[in-house]
């Protein structure tokens, strides 16, 4: 008998995913000083149920290397190897490695097998060094960005040191620039010694004394020591203080979980909604009955809260902490400030904050965006840092809060703050400001996400590409949220994005057209308003109505001549105008009656029909029709194609 | 000790100082990155070598390095004692590979 396997393959390959984000989260920790054998186990546990998994699938290459990883792994558990940056480096490529060929043997691509067998070799050469005893001293050195330029040389150093003893020294050269970049006056290299030597520690200590001051040394004196000392200072170039026990806790399988399909859930959520359509119309059957029986009243009132309690607790199960999202922070700050030699610590904050799934998969994108431009705008070099007076090790924090219905994520950096200058300069090159214009400084926040504006002086892979700022803007505003920036020259920036929980569910507004009801979103309401007959002016040409409000023009949408639906009345003073705002445009919908408000459960109308201009979704009202949720962004675009707001 | 290796392509050279150190640095860091583009294996002419600090052998490993990224190749000429026991010091002989003596494919 043959079983299909081919139908756990996507299981398999999300778990191994997730198990890859676990790892990885663990190895930063190790990186950053962990010596808990637990942080190791994590690490040897993941390569270990990969390699079971891709064995099972028949996926030879990932078992192969998989099992190179896992010698090294048990090496490092059994103590046979020190943990270094070098190795760390190399288990953080391997799970790069295994993550595109992950990524290739799901998409049915070939693996690259040069890289692989380059990390197998590398990996396999440290397992082959011969165990060596315990050290009898282990030393960090990490010098002081300066260190050349006042007169130091390590290479001196660890000449004296190699009179004490046998040295074994491995050199750290991650955080060397490219040569292009390079400072000679700096010292980029750190390095990882091994001493066999009976002299004390104080005789070592002596050898490193004057590199004390002028930068990072830390000197574990025997075997005993070796496990329980603990860096005084962070000497990793990111350390994730933040990230520790929370990542580790959100990424790792809790064994009391299971994994269920997406549209399971959508499923479930969709029954829960009819069931509360089922409800509401019980309950109306009933008003309109009157003089019901006791029991069956009672009974009716039970079920409503039911019925709210399961709506709710099916929500609850489609939200996820924000920790998902952040988890791939540490790891992308750790690359980037050593690409680009700066030194930047990553606090995170509120990463239990829980919401929904699908808003969750579309802020990563924005998010990494704004990190990204922290590193590499905001936060400045180490020297230019000191020469500010400020710590040579920039922060950026990123935070994740609850606010009433909303969710506020904040990215914020003690960077330099947006250069109000250039910003401007670029600006009046862009033709968006005039020659004279001198905008206050919420002006010049504001310009930064104008489409195609980027004060990059050239153009890198990480940031600065044209396609910025409004990019993101736009993302966000497509998920119903909105993006905020606060700067200070020298002290910062600190971006804040104002997100929905959920963008299966929305607070909407029903309004009347003819026997039609639609739904407008309430977080694009400005306000409702009846016009005075004669308040609305006919553009000539167009065929389309403005009428005045707070000093702009803005134009009529009339929904009944859009949808086709024929209305109460046909005059403007007859119905009423609900002015809406979309993309930072404002326009006015005509309609008949405004009604009461609800929160629609969205059910995509492409899915079930097909797309239609002007309209997001569809929702099922209380007495079971089908009402159209308006796509207000979408609406006010094309009336200011016909009519561009004009300023009174 | 210089390895023979086929001509497949234009080999260049770049000439190290007798003394590589830090107020060599501009130099011989402008005299690498002219070396870094070239298409062709690029041969570091140790023979003149005589003395060196860490932020010479730096600036060496990090032109060593970004050729090796760009798939280039680079060979050693007539890197003495003095050289080969800096890299050895530093725990860099092997990134540069002078560990075995040769150069690296």
């Amino acid at each position: 008998m043959t079983v299909d396997l081919a139908r756990f393959h996507d299981s398999f390959f999300d778990e191994s995913f997730e198990s890859l984000a676990t790892m990885e989260a663990a190895l930063l920790r190790l990186e950053a000083g962990a010596t808990g054998a637990e942080t190791i186990n994590t690490v040897f546990r993941v390569a270990h149920s990969l390699k079971g998994g891709a064995g099972m699938f028949g996926f030879h290459d990932i078992v192969s290397f998989t099992h190179t990883l896992e010698a090294v792994l048990d090496a490092l558990r059994g103590r046979r190897l020190q943990t270094s940056a070098a190795l760390t480096g190399l288990l953080l490529g391997s799970v790069d490695l295994l993550r595109g060929m992950l990524e290739a043997t799901r998409a049915g691509q070939p693996v690259d097998l040069q890289r692989m067998a380059d990390l197998q070799f590398d990996l396999e050469l440290l397992v082959a060094q011969p165990a060596a005893p315990a050290p009898a001293a282990r030393i960090r050195l990490r010098p002081g960005l300066d260190l050349h330029r006042r007169g130091n040389d390590p290479l001196q150093v660890l000449g004296e040191l190699a009179k004490l003893g046998r040295v074994t020294v491995r050199a750290d050269i991650a955080s060397l620039p490219p040569l292009a970049d390079l400072d000679p006056g700096t010292c980029h290299l750190a390095w990882e010694i091994t001493a066999d030597t009976a002299a004390p520690r104080e005789a070592i200590a002596h050898v490193f004394e004057w590199m004390d001051h002028d930068g990072h040394v830390e000197i574990d004196a025997g075997p005993a020591a070796a496990a329980s000392s603990a860096p005084a200072v962070p000497a990793a170039p990111v350390a994730v203080p933040g990230a520790g026990p929370a990542t580790a806790a959100a990424g790792a399988p809790d064994a009391g979980s299971i994994r269920v399909g997406v549209e399971k859930l959508d499923d479930l959520m969709n029954s829960v909604g009819e069931l509360v359509i089922t409800q509401t119309m019980l309950a109306q059957v009933a008003g309109a009955t009157g003089g019901l029986d006791e029991r069956l009243h009672r009974g009716l009132l039970q079920l409503e809260r039911n019925v709210r309690e399961l709506q709710e607790s099916v929500m609850r199960v489609r939200m996820l902490p924000i920790s998902a999202v952040f988890s791939r922070f540490p790891r992308l700050v750790r690359d980037l400030a050593q690409r680009f030699g700066k030194r930047i610590e990553l606090q995170l904050g509120g990463e239990h904050t829980e919401l929904d799934k699908t808003v969750l998969e579309k802020i990563g994108d924005p998010l990494v965006h704004l990190v990204r431009n922290s590193i590499d705008h905001g936060i400045e070099p180490p020297d230019v840092r000191t020469a500010r007076g400020k710590n040579p090790v920039g922060t950026i924090h990123l935070d994740a809060s609850q606010r009433g219905g909303c969710i506020v994520v904040e990215v914020r950096d003690d960077g330099a703050g947006l250069d109000r200058r250039r910003i401007i300069e670029r600006a009046r090159k862009l033709g968006l400001l005039v020659a004279d214009e001198e905008p206050d400084e919420l002006a010049v926040n504001e310009l930064i996400f104008a489409p195609g504006f980027s004060t990059a002086d050239q153009a890198t892979d990480v940031s600065g590409r044209g396609v910025g700022m409004d990019v993101v803007r736009r993302n966000v505003k497509a998920l119903g949220g909105s993006i905020e920036v606060e700067s200070r020259v020298g002290e910062g920036a600190r971006f804040t994005l104002t997100l929905p929980f959920t963008l299966a569910i929305v607070d909407g507004q029903t309004v009347a057209v003819g026997g039609e009801r639609y739904v407008v979103p309430v977080t694009s309401i400005v306000e409702s308003l009846r016009l005075a007959p004669g308040a609305a002016t006919r553009v000539a040409g167009s065929g389309g109505d403005v009428f005045t409000f707070r000093g702009d023009y803005l134009p009529v949408v009339r929904l009944h001549e859009l949808f086709g639906v024929q209305p109460a009345a046909d005059e403007l003073h007859s119905g009423l105008i609900m002015v809406v705002e979309g993309d930072g445009r404002r326009a006015g919908l005509f309609v008949d009656d405004v009604e009461g408000q609800l929160q629609a459960v969205i059910k995509s109308i492409e899915a079930n029909y097909e797309a239609v201009d002007g309209v997001s979704g569809a929702t099922i009202t209380a007495d079971g029709n089908v009402a159209l949720i308006l796509d207000v962004p979408a609406l006010v675009r094309t009336a200011g194609q016909r009519r561009p707001g004009v300023r009174a | 000790m210089p390895r023979k290796k086929p001509a497949r392509r234009v080999r260049s050279a770049v000439a190290l100082p007798p003394v590589c150190g830090l107020e060599q640095a501009p130099a011989l860091q402008a005299g690498l990155l002219r070396a870094l583009a070239s298409k062709g294996s690029v041969t570091l002419d140790a023979s003149a070598v005589e003395r060196v600090d860490t932020a010479g052998v730096q600036l060496l490993v990090a032109f060593w390095r970004d050729r090796r990224a760009t798939g280039r190749g680079v060979a050693w000429y007539g890197a003495g004692p003095v050289l080969q026991a800096a890299f050895d010091a530093l725990g860099l002989a092997e990134t540069v590979a002078l560990a075995a003596g040769g150069d690296a494919p």
